[in-house]
């Protein structure tokens, strides 16, 4: 039996051309071949390899060959801003971690939030094979709820693409795509406070599969437990694929406790919340296609050691339907959500939400425009446009782009029931960007450099401020973020280094800085890799970051060793052994929110 | 030629030390801000000029001030940190800080010659304690949610957020730590006491189905009471008047039978105090006013262009 890999990710290769001396064709790996036969294999970008079949079990590894086209039309959406891909490994959230500082986490004991380096987590798009998991109250997606088998990749993304998507929202978009290759994958993860296992098959046109997820109380430095910050999710997922149509449905439920912040513990304050997504997609030819989307979440807060006690819920439901066109020049995307929402804390809400946009890209001299426009019962016009287009200088290629965009508020924002700490504000504008930006890359032999570099220019960008005693979002005016990411990645022989180095100040009228934006933020890892075994280190550094726009108080600069992990790949099974935080360093996330201290993690993923 | 420079000395040592006192007791003496959002304290002088540099940082969700002749105590709530007390030196040097552990939830601060007075919300306490060291003399104990403390004579007034319809203030006897409580209505959080001992008690309501009321008690027996149609704040009385805030407003009531006077419109009021001849009223959202105690309702804005979210003052 012969199986091919690619030579740096090592994931298998499945179609591939043998050539022997008497026939040459394209078969499926692994395959078979006469013992003592001398045979080629090669695939489309891959280099070709020739040997000679002297085993039972062949391992053949393919290194890159890049292939010239002189024109290309490229249709997918988001080429131009896309800012990285990522495999999933063991994790969902973990894997979005990895995406630092590019993508900062911001820890709320059990819970996360993810935002876009000098933005919000209103700003930030989740969807599954592009399809959005809409949640207008907040915006904010329990990662937890998504079954890690379930998700393959990553593909995190900048600017207004939501808008091809049937949303508007300018920060970017992190699309987890889904497994699609036949077969059962599986997952066990534990460590001193967690038990996962997560299971997915795909076989012919049916997949399916269900996760379990039980965190018991977090182990913070030191060794000291924090009580009640248990968590359980479980869920399960149904996939049906024919003629063209595909049906997929998550359903998954959750259970937390909330220890509250420092200083305000909590000893049984309790959280539930569920996720329903149901998807069908129908596509009539390579051109037009449907998508059909209901999501449904719902939210339980008791908390009776609070005056007054707590007893809150909340429920939000969203109908999503799109017809898109897609031809080798430009792609048009028609369509129009349906939000509602009710609960204890919020006011009835209901929305809708058209949308039309449409998006060009020439591949000769890289021009790619977007263009957006929508309207929501609950907001003013908006839209969103973007124009980008590639140059070259000697070796360096450019990618040069202006946009605008308007972001709508949420449900939240608009609608929170007065009481002791917050209330909506039903008066609140859209936000408004508008931005330059010049992306560069250069490759040399070992080393590749990316540089992103530009400014957003807010007029109106949608703060928590105290009002009247009570945080109430407002429209901060003239908001500036310059900005500058450096990466940097150099490969030699066994060694893989990776520096993300980024300087984002979000500068206030006042000359204040916007609170949780660090300016300067950078992350280091180094990979070591001999064989199948796979060693890692990972850095994170964050500057001072204020807690208040009054920039009175701030968490302080840190250097975090993050992780130390270790992987042992074999080609259907991966072990990974990890220590998280190993210095066992005392970090506040948010004011008054730890993350944890030293953990110890194995994690076993199996794909058959 | 000796004796002229001495005197000149003398006369020159006089100067500069009247000079220091002087400007000793211009710093001192003014509005001492405590800024729950910068969790700072700013100082407003008695011209009513204000700083926009912070005096000090205060510790995790700073709750009171007050300020007496040497020193600056500060309670912090916790909420984010540690819960604590903290003594500064009148210059915003912190000298000492108490950490009273999680859920304690330092609130109100009261203060006599020899103690410090501090209500300790989650705690369901008020802790005494001397006010060199902050060693803690006493923990007096059985008081539902305590709020803001008064000192009146021998006695310690204590509001309660005890939000059943039922809630009660407490009188605790500085020399025998007697408790006793006086039943005036849902969340009596603050208190204020004329000069002939008549306590005001604002009593915020429920959050929910009871609304706010003002009441009056004399000799521990409520002899007036006068109902809002929304949830109250602070309280204070002077002369024949009695202001209490709530949300948006700044009501004057007579102190003889509660009748509302009249009304201020102000947003988000925080606190209300006297200063000389003048009513300060601070607020959560940046403004601060100022009016005469002869014509309370006509009020004139001041306050630094940052604009002080106040939580709570002390005018010294």
């Amino acid at each position: 039996m012969v199986y091919v890999f690619d030579y740096e990710t090592r994931e298998s290769l499945n179609f591939v051309v043998i050539e022997t001396g008497e026939r040459r064709e394209q078969v499926y790996s692994p395959f078979l071949i006469e013992e003592g036969k001398s045979f080629s294999v090669e695939c489309i970008g891959y280099e070709k390899k020739s040997l000679i079949s002297l085993k039972d079990t062949i391992k053949i590894f393919l290194k890159k060959n890049p292939i010239n086209m002189k024109e290309v039309f490229v249709f997918s959406e988001m080429i131009k801003n896309k800012i990285k891909t990522k495999k999933i490994e063991n994790n969902v959230s973990k894997t979005l971690e990895d995406f630092f500082p590019l993508l900062q986490v911001r820890h709320y004991n059990r819970s996360k939030t993810f935002t876009l380096s000098g933005m919000s987590q209103e700003h930030i798009l989740f969807s599954i094979d592009g399809v959005p998991i809409i949640n207008q109250m907040s915006r904010i997606v329990d990662i937890d709820m998504l079954s890690p088998t379930m998700i393959e990749s990553a593909i995190l993304s900048k600017n207004s693409n939501s808008a091809l998507l049937g949303e508007n929202l300018f920060g970017g978009i992190i699309n987890l795509t889904t497994v699609k290759k036949k077969g059962i994958t599986s997952i066990a993860d534990f460590s001193l406070n967690s038990r996962v296992f997560s299971v997915n098959g795909y076989f012919g046109s049916f997949n399916g599969g269900f996760f379990s997820e039980r965190y018991s109380d977090m182990i913070m430095t030191k060794g000291n437990i924090l009580a009640n910050s248990d968590k359980i999710v479980f869920g399960y997922n149904l996939g049906l694929k024919f003629n063209g149509i595909d049906f997929s449905l998550l359903n998954s439920f959750g259970e937390s406790g909330d220890p509250g912040i420092k200083g305000f513990r909590y000893a049984k304050s309790r959280i539930k919340n569920s996720l329903f997504i149901l998807t069908s997609t129908l596509s009539f030819n390579n051109q037009l296609k449907t998508v059909s989307s209901v999501t449904k979440s719902s939210y339980f807060y008791i908390n009776d050691e609070i005056q007054t006690p707590a007893h809150d819920s909340s429920f939000f439901n969203s109908i999503l339907s799109s017809i898109s066109y897609y031809n080798k020049k430009a792609n048009a995307v028609l369509s129009c959500q349906l939000n509602s929402s009710e609960g204890t804390k919020i006011k009835r809400s209901f929305e809708i939400f058209p949308s039309i946009s449409a998006s060009a890209e020439r591949g000769r001299f890289g021009i790619n425009c977007l263009a957006g426009i929508a309207k929501s019962t609950n907001a003013n016009f908006i839209y969103s446009a973007i124009g980008t287009f590639d140059f070259f200088f000697k070796n360096l290629k450019f990618n040069w782009g202006l946009k605008t965009s308007v972001r709508r508020p949420t449900f939240n924002e608009l609608y929170w029931i007065k009481d002791a700490f917050a209330q909506g504000n039903e008066n609140l504008n859209n936000e408004i960007v508008y931005g330059v930006f010049i992306d560069s890359k250069a490759e040399k032999k070992n080393i590749k450099i990316k540089i992103q570099t530009g400014f957003n220019y807010y007029t109106s960008l949608i703060k928590w401020t105290p009002v009247e005693g009570l945080y109430t979002p407002m429209n901060l005016n003239n908001v500036l973020n310059p900005f500058v990411v450096f990466e940097i990645n150099y490969k030699y022989a066994f060694l893989k280094t990776e520096n993300i180095f980024s300087i984002s100040p979000n500068i206030m009228p006042n000359l204040k800085m916007v609170p949780y934006s660090p300016v300067i933020t950078d992350n280091f890892r180094v990979n070591l890799s001999s064989g199948k075994s796979f060693f890692d280190i990972i850095i994170n550094y964050s500057g001072d970051s204020y807690i208040s726009s009054a920039n009175t108080k701030k968490i302080n600069q840190n250097i975090f060793i993050k992780e130390i992990r270790y992987k042992y790949d074999l080609s259907n099974l991966s072990l990974i052994l990890s220590v998280e935080n190993p210095f066992d360093m005392t970090l506040e996330s948010v004011n008054g929110y730890y993350l944890e201290g030293r953990n110890i993690k194995v994690s076993i993923k199996e794909v058959l | 030629m000796k004796k002229e420079v001495f005197l000149t000395l003398a006369i020159l040592i006089a100067v500069l030390s009247s000079c220091s006192l002087f400007n000793n007791e211009v710093r001192n003496e003014g509005i001492y801000i405590l800024d729950w959002f910068a969790e700072a304290v700013y100082v407003i002088d008695s011209t009513l000029v204000s700083s926009s540099i912070p005096l000090l940082l205060a510790g995790d969700g700073p709750s009171d001030i007050i300020v007496n002749d040497s020193n600056i105590f500060i309670s912090n709530s916790g909420y984010g940190g540690e819960a604590s007390i903290q003594k500064f030196s009148l210059d915003g040097n912190l000298l000492l800080e108490k950490v009273t552990g999680e859920n304690t939830s330092p609130g109100y601060l009261e203060f006599d010659d020899e103690n410090i007075y501090m209500s300790l919300w989650l705690d369901n306490s008020v802790a005494v304690m001397e006010k060199e060291s902050l060693s803690l003399v006493k923990t007096i104990t059985g008081i539902k949610a305590p709020q803001e403390l008064v000192l009146y004579e021998n006695y310690l007034y204590v509001g309660s957020s005890d939000i059943s319809a039922s809630g009660s203030i407490y009188k605790i006897d500085l020399e025998t730590w007697a408790l006793s409580s006086i039943e005036v209505g849902s969340n009596p959080s603050y208190i204020d006491i004329s000069d002939n001992n008549e306590i005001f008690v604002s009593c915020v309501g429920d959050y929910d189905s009871i609304k706010g009321k003002v009441v009056k008690i004399v000799e521990e027996s409520v002899v007036d009471r006068v109902n809002f149609n929304s949830y109250l704040g602070k309280v204070k009385c002077f002369d024949e008047y009695v202001i209490v805030l709530d949300a948006m407003n700044a009501y004057l009531l007579s102190s003889d039978d509660l009748s509302i006077i009249d009304t201020i419109n102000m947003s988000s009021p925080s606190d209300v105090d006297l200063m000389n001849d003048k009513v300060i009223f601070s607020t959560h959202v940046g403004k601060m006013y100022v009016s005469d105690k002869t014509s309370v309702t006509e009020v004139t804005e001041f306050g630094s262009e940052y604009g002080f979210k106040t939580i709570e003052m002390f005018i010294k």
